[in-house]
Order: structure tokens, then C-alpha cells, then sequence
């Protein structure tokens, strides 16, 4: 079996409220670069449909819009622990879905052995299909992330053809 | 008099948010109002673009209804340009449709609504033997032995003792509101979990037929899959006995898990029957069996059912410009005359705020509280949504309907009157459920009887071309969401959205007052509503829900003087 099985992308989001999207847009640019294994998913806004696809990762990254009281484009990455899994303090606006996720998935004893949120800071929310400047400014380096982890994860092939 | 007000305010901006405030004296809600705090703007997203792309854009208005969506605006396409789908086209898209209601409507109960009525730790004292017993006793079920419900005992109970109260930890526990015994809430609590493990697979229907899940394609003049019995890369045999097996596992959870669990439950809520609200239900009907233009064929009835008189069922247009009309007289919205009704091809989104500085306490319902228009029929508001189909139907005489309706009242031993209740409608949904289902099977079958006799087709392309289109056009796209009555209208100029205006369910049930002061659904539901604990507003919660709106919410408990008295959040 290839050593990339069980790595999983999912990017999450509201590709009509501009940066709310940037999940999306960083799993789109993603697309086509990767090992077939590695599966990528756009989950938009969808909360329980994508409880399947983590419980089926064994190494999982997020990526998503955070409220990470930063800077609009600053880019955050959580790893294990740091993730919210249970619903305290809300940090991404996708939290009350996607955490359900996570909480589901661990109460059934299948959470992914490790996860990764690579998050972007918004700046703008409003109707739109354009990510705001700084946030589009980021995604280089969001993308240079992904590249580290997947590194880290043996994936040596990341970000080229 | 003692007099409070409790509020439910927004927390998640990824479906719009839902403000409620309720005015409570003597345990008893006198006055409500219901607010959308969130501007919607998907008609500015979509002026200018091509009509055959706005699917792929509405779809992402919410998490929840990607299809029904996506279903409405390439009807509405294909009513402007006159366009005419196949016949296996039109029954995909039911199939979508109801496999859509089956999945929103089972989760919906237990995901997000079983909480209001069972209460999670009164399951851990429960008697996993007697639990088994009552199991047994309402269904053939095969998951009911006493160690089953004795190991997710165990379980839920380590999780909450480990501190992880998690997904339990939205609860008013221990409330007298709750009614079950600690034996029906440990059933209850464990169909909750079962529910998850179900629910992943009846969407697999929407991969199959949209090549993808989440967000299923689709295409204006068919649908977007070829069928070839035996071919591999399309729509072939194998793929079919895939959407088979997914119908009839859903079909057995639903006869042998939903309903049993919902009648068990709504036993011991008989004389719970406030939350009926409006007497208002409209149902704009669906499940065309030949035609989007032929409402007589729907399997979901057309009609407006007024007073709650159940001998006279009204009919819609949703072209003629006096009978859906939006009013903005309390929301944020700019317009000439505010008192005037606008049908939504002249409707205008042009936001206006003019309510108080967020944060705030509360909102001032003499004025424009919200963002939600105020939409209404004849200048009357509506329900919409399962109740409001069920009743609808039953009113029309649909024998099928009427038959669960009838059964299932008389083994609770209640009139048909109790339908109009916060218990009513959430058995309104269960029922319609498991119809979908019974419709499911017969769609299916209906498929393969078309591709057996030849029939392949899933796509008219023969005005696909804008160079066929007339240079301007208008269309209304509608369908039944499992919220409501959806509707999509648009005009086309020179092959470009010139104008696009959706009315959604949660916008007629959640909708503010209108120039007249007539209330909307939600507001008029918690009205004379009693609480035991108005500082645990449970009640509240289980009436807003039983609507399954599209929003998320937070509670706030305020006293007269707007101060807050406690928070408690909710999760949709």
C-alpha cells in the first residue's frame, strides 16, 4: 500500500462570502499536484455529510477561514491538541459545524491519528466571490505549509507536477 | 407583572443568522419578534452572469440546501427560455430530491431536534433491560438488545465523565419540560448515534447522479450523467443497484427507527400542544411526474389551506404579480414606497440599516428589525414547510397522506386538530419521511422502466446556445425544500442575469411583521407559548427547531430592562 493512503485534505468554507472561501480557493490550487492517493475534498459549508471522509483519514489537514485575532491574511497552523474539536471558544467561523465533525468522530473512537488546521485570518466576510487582498497575498504561503506537513508526512512531491 | 425578554441571537455567519426575541409575563410568551441579522446578497453575486452558471453559485448560499438550490435556479432557467427536460431527467432530479428529504428530514429529528425533547442524562439512569423490552415492543428493529443499549450507556457516560460533554453540552437537562422516562431517553439517545452511522449513506445517491457529494452538479435542460445499462463509465446497472439498496436501507431506518421512535416519543407530549402559530400553509408542490408545468401531476400537492380550514385548498400562481409579494416596512431595505408589496422579478435588494449599533440588546419591532423581507400571499402570511405540505394534502383529499396523517393520530389517540402544534410539526415531517421513502421506491422503478424501453436521454440541448434565446426573458424556478416553498425568479437581458430575486422557506417562516403588523410564522408560533423556566426557555428552542431553520442561534435570557440574565447557545 502506498505510504500516501489515509493522507486527506478537506478545505471548508463559503465560496460566495469571499474570504470565507479561502479553504476552497487553497484546495483548488491544490488540485492536480499531488499523488492521486491523497484525497482532497471540497466540504463547503456542508458540517455532518464530511463526518465519512475525516473518520476515513488517517492523517488529515483542514484548511479554513480562522479567527485567530491576527492580522487579515496572517496564516495559523494548529496541530493535534490545538485542534478544536469540542465547542469552546469559537475560533473558526466554521467551528459549530466542522467541530460537531470532530467531536463525532472522536466520541466513535475514529478520530484522524494526526490532524493539521492551516488556517487564513480574513478580513472580509460580505457577499463575494473575490478573496480581499491580503488574504489573497497568503495563500503562497498557506500553500507553503501544506508542502511542510505533507513533507513531514513523506509526501515528497508536493507543490510540483 | 413580572416581564422579560429573552432573546436568541445569531453566532455563525455560514447560513445567515436568526435573532429571536420573546416577551415573557407570568411564564407565558405575550409578544415575539424574529429577526435576520445578516444580509443576504446572492442576486448582487449574480447580476450579470450567465443564467446556465447561477446554479453553481446559489448552491453555496447554504451547507444544508446545496440541492434544492441548485434544483430551483435551473428551473427557473428553464421556465424563462421555455426549455423542456427529458423524461429520465425529471425523475433523477426527484429521486435527488426526495433522497435530499429522506437525509435533511432524519437528521434534522435526530441531530438537531431530538435534544429538545430527550433528555441525555436522565438515559444514563436508565434500565438498559426495560429499554430493550419497549424497543422491542414498537419495532422490529434488530438493533435492541439490553446489551446494546446498556454499551451506549456506558459510552455516552464515559464521555460526559471524561469532562467531554461535547456535543451533550447544549442541553437543559433535567428540565421539567422533559417527559420521557429515563428508558425511552435512552432509547432515544441511541438512535441519536445511530442516526450518524445511517445518514452517510443515503447522500450516495446524490454522487452517483451528480458525480459528486457535497455539491452535485448539475445542468440547465437535463441533468448531467449519461446512462448506458452497460457501460462502465457512466450511469450503468451497477450504479443503480447502488441507489437501490441506499433507497431500501433507508426505507427500513425510516419504517422501523424514525416513525416508532416519533410516536413513542409524541405519547408522552400529547398535551403539549402549543406552538401552532400561524393558520396560514402554503405548499408550491413538487415531484412532477410529467411536467414542472403540470402541478396536477405533482406527488407533493399545490395549495394554500387558509384558517385552518381543511375543505377548501387555494390555488397559486407564482407568475401573477399580486399574489407573492415582499414587504420591507421592518426590514433594511431602501424602496420608494415601504408599504408597497413587490413581486419578486421587480424585487430589489438595496440594503438599508437603519437598527441599532451591534452589539446590541434588543430590537425595536416599531421599526425595521431585520434583514428578512416580509414575504407574503394575498397580503397574508404563510407557513411553509412539512406541516404546512401535510396539510395541504390532506386537505386535497391525497389518499396516501391521509392515510399516514389518520393512522399515526390514531394511535397517539389525538384529533386532527393537534397538527397544528410544535408536536405537529415536527410529526408532520417524520410522516412526510417516510413518504418519501414509499415515492422513492416508486421512482425508482419508474426509471427503470424508461431506460428498459429504450429511453436514454438525460439532456435537451436545444437551447443550450444563447444565440437561441429571445433577448429578454423572465422565469420563476420553484421546488419543495425540506424547509418549505422555495423560489427562484430571474429575468434574462441580451443572455445575461439582469435580475435575480429568491424567496426561501426560512424567509416565509422567519419573516418580521409587514406593514399590517401581521406576525410571521416563527413569531406567531411563540406566542401564548408557557415556560416552566423562563430562564431554561426549552420550549422556545423546541418550537423554533421544530421549524428546522436555516440559521444558527444563541439564547440570551433578558430581564424588562434589556439586561442579560443568562446565555445559552444553540447549534443548527
Amino acid at each position: 500500500m502506498s505510504i500516501y493512503h489515509g493522507i486527506k485534505i478537506l478545505g471548508i468554507g463559503n465560496l460566495v462570502r469571499r474570504d470565507e472561501g479561502v479553504g476552497v480557493h487553497l484546495l483548488r490550487a491544490l488540485e492536480n499536484t499531488l499523488p492521486p492517493e491523497i484525497e482532497l475534498l471540497d466540504g463547503g459549508t456542508t458540517g455532518l455529510n464530511l463526518l465519512e471522509f475525516v473518520e476515513n483519514a488517517q492523517k488529515l489537514i483542514v484548511l479554513d477561514a480562522v479567527e485567530a485575532g491576527e492580522n487579515p491574511g496572517e496564516v495559523v497552523v494548529w496541530r493535534k491538541e490545538q485542534v478544536p474539536y469540542f465547542i469552546a471558544t469559537k475560533m473558526s467561523v466554521h467551528q459549530l459545524g466542522f467541530a460537531e465533525v470532530l467531536n463525532w468522530a472522536k466520541f466513535r473512537e475514529k478520530y484522524p491519528e494526526d490532524i493539521v488546521v492551516i488556517g487564513v485570518q480574513p478580513q472580509c466576510l460580505d457577499w463575494g466571490t473575490e478573496l480581499s487582498e491580503p488574504v489573497q497575498q497568503a495563500l503562497p504561503a498557506a500553500l507553503k505549509e501544506i508542502s511542510l506537513i505533507l513533507e513531514e508526512w513523506g509526501v515528497t512531491s508536493a507543490g510540483s507536477k | 407583572m413580572a416581564t422579560k425578554r429573552i432573546v436568541i441571537g445569531p453566532v455563525t455567519r455560514v447560513e445567515g443568522h436568526l435573532r429571536v426575541e420573546a416577551v415573557v409575563e407570568d411564564n407565558k410568551i405575550i409578544d415575539a419578534i424574529s429577526a435576520g441579522t445578516v444580509f443576504r446578497g446572492i442576486e448582487i453575486i449574480l447580476k450579470g452572469r450567465d443564467p446556465r452558471d447561477a446554479w453553481a453559485f446559489v448552491q453555496r448560499i447554504c451547507g444544508v440546501c446545496t440541492h434544492t438550490h441548485a434544483l430551483a435556479s435551473i428551473r427557473c432557467v428553464e421556465d424563462a427560455l421555455k426549455i423542456e427536460i427529458p423524461k429520465n431527467a425529471n425523475i433523477i432530479r426527484n429521486i435527488m430530491a426526495a433522497a435530499q428529504d429522506v437525509h435533511d428530514h432524519t437528521n434534522h429529528f435526530y441531530l438537531l431536534h431530538a435534544l429538545d425533547w430527550v433528555d441525555v442524562i436522565s438515559a444514563l439512569k436508565a434500565d438498559p433491560v426495560q429499554t430493550s423490552s419497549i424497543a422491542a415492543s414498537i419495532s422490529d428493529w434488530p438493533l435492541n438488545s439490553a446489551n446494546y443499549f446498556k454499551d451506549i450507556q456506558t459510552k455516552v457516560k464515559n464521555f460526559v465523565e471524561s469532562g467531554q460533554l461535547g456535543i451533550f453540552a447544549n442541553g437543559y437537562w433535567g428540565h421539567p419540560a422533559y417527559r420521557l422516562p429515563p428508558e425511552v431517553n435512552l432509547l432515544g439517545v441511541a438512535h441519536y448515534i445511530e442516526a450518524l452511522n445511517w445518514q452517510k449513506e443515503i447522500v450516495k445517491i446524490h454522487a452517483v447522479f451528480g458525480g459528486k457529494n457535497p455539491h452535485p452538479n448539475y445542468v440547465v435542460g437535463g441533468v448531467p450523467v449519461s446512462i448506458n445499462l452497460n457501460d462502465y463509465n457512466v450511469i450503468n446497472m451497477e450504479r443503480l443497484n447502488l441507489v437501490k439498496s441506499k433507497i431500501d436501507e433507508a426505507k427500513t431506518f425510516v419504517d422501523q427507527v424514525l416513525i416508532p421512535d416519533i410516536l413513542a416519543i409524541a405519547g408522552f407530549y400529547k398535551n403539549d400542544l402549543w406552538g401552532g402559530g400561524l393558520s396560514n400553509y402554503m405548499s408550491y408542490g413538487d415531484f412532477p411526474m410529467t411536467s414542472i408545468n403540470e402541478p396536477d401531476s405533482f406527488l407533493i400537492p399545490r395549495g394554500i389551506v387558509l384558517d385552518r380550514d381543511l375543505t377548501q385548498v387555494h390555488d397559486i400562481d407564482l407568475q401573477d404579480p399580486k399574489q407573492i409579494q415582499e414587504f420591507v416596512s421592518h426590514a433594511w431595505y431602501r424602496q420608494d414606497d415601504k408599504e408597497a408589496g413587490l413581486h419578486p422579478w421587480e424585487g430589489k435588494t438595496e440594503p438599508q440599516y437603519d437598527g441599532p449599533k451591534p452589539p446590541y440588546d434588543k430590537l425595536d419591532e416599531t421599526k425595521g428589525y431585520s434583514w428578512s423581507k416580509a414575504p407574503r400571499w394575498q397580503g397574508k402570511p404563510m407557513e411553509v414547510g412539512p406541516l404546512a405540505r401535510i396539510v395541504v394534502a390532506y386537505a386535497k383529499g391525497n389518499k396516501e397522506i391521509k392515510e399516514l396523517v389518520d393512522t399515526s393520530l390514531r394511535k397517539l389517540n389525538l384529533p386532527v386538530e393537534a397538527l397544528f402544534s410544535t408536536l405537529g410539526r415536527t410529526l408532520a415531517r417524520a410522516l412526510e419521511t417516510q413518504y418519501r421513502t414509499k415515492v422513492l421506491v416508486r421512482l425508482y422503478d419508474d426509471l427503470i422502466a424508461n431506460i428498459k424501453a429504450g429511453d436514454t436521454s438525460t439532456f435537451n440541448k436545444e437551447k443550450w446556445d444563447p444565440e437561441n434565446w429571445p433577448s429578454e426573458a423572465q422565469g420563476v424556478g420553484f421546488c419543495e425544500a425540506p424547509r418549505g416553498a422555495l423560489g427562484h425568479w430571474i429575468k434574462i437581458k441580451d443572455g445575461k442575469i439582469d435580475n435575480y430575486q429568491t424567496v426561501v422557506p426560512t424567509t416565509w417562516n422567519a419573516s418580521p411583521r409587514d406593514a399590517n403588523q401581521q406576525h410571521g410564522a416563527y413569531e406567531a408560533s411563540m406566542i401564548d407559548t408557557p415556560l416552566a423556566n423562563p430562564e431554561q426557555p426549552l420550549e422556545v428552542l423546541r418550537t423554533i427547531h421544530s421549524f428546522d431553520p436555516c440559521i444558527a442561534c444563541a439564547t440570551h435570557l433578558l430581564d424588562p430592562q434589556g439586561k442579560e440574565l443568562a446565555v445559552v447557545k444553540t447549534k443548527k
